[in-house]
């Protein structure tokens, strides 16, 4: 029980400082009611991806559990079949 | 019925004709040799390669939609993609077993939808939480 105290009061101070300069962040798959996250769709895959292609992770891109799994998925079937790289050089 | 979806790459050197010809003897063979219900087999388009693969740097991407009830239809059409010298790259994919999934998933963020908006579609764990400590 003490413990979980000290998480919560931990946690209000980052979120007091976050919603100081920062929008809250949302699934944006979520918003458009995607159900399937497809690996063919590079577009898509491509918003998900870093400059040296490696995968946003979901304290940044806000991705919901679900689609965030979905998201990895494809990214790493679309690697294995070429349309987007391990890494750019 | 399981549904199956193979994405086949070929070389750039292949000539269409040939491409046109490997196109139908592929979508004739699933049904006929490896015991696919239904097929349907596309061309895809040449693409540049992400990465070079065999040192070819573009490719003709295939792609192969079929359903069967047979144990080894993948596994035949698999062996027949690794002896053949036009195919570089292959990959198989479990449809039916994905297509469940994004019913489920889109009966869920409909009614999530009707019921609570855009909030509600924030479905972060904890966050909700974290918002009602601030009050």
């Amino acid at each position: 029980m003490p413990r979980k105290n000290i998480d919560k009061r931990k946690k209000k101070t980052f979120v007091k400082k976050e919603n100081l300069f920062k929008r809250k962040k949302y699934c944006k798959l979520c918003e458009n009611a995607i159900g399937y996250v497809d690996y063919k769709d590079v577009n898509l895959l491509q918003g998900f991806l870093r400059e040296r292609a490696k995968i946003v992770p979901r304290r940044i891109s806000g991705a919901c559990a679900i689609h965030q799994r979905q998201i990895t998925n494809a990214v790493k079937r679309a690697r294995q079949i070429a349309l987007l790289p391990f890494t750019t050089d | 019925m399981k549904h199956y979806e193979t994405m086949i790459i070929v070389p750039p050197t292949v000539s269409e004709n040939d491409l046109d010809a490997m196109v139908q003897s592929i979508s004739e063979d699933l049904k006929n040799r490896h015991g696919a219900a239904e097929s349907n087999v596309q061309k895809w388009g040449k693409r540049n390669l992400a990465y070079p693969i065999q040192k070819f740097t573009e490719g003709y991407y295939i792609l192969c939609d079929y359903r069967s009830e047979k144990e080894n239809t993948v596994s035949d059409f698999e062996s027949r993609l690794r002896l053949s010298e036009t195919v570089i790259r292959f990959m198989t994919i479990r449809r039916d077993v994905e297509e469940k999934a994004e019913e489920r998933l889109k009966k869920k963020l409909m009614k999530r939808g009707k019921s609570g908006g855009s909030e509600e579609s924030v479905d972060f764990e904890g966050y909700a939480d974290e918002d009602s400590d601030l009050d």
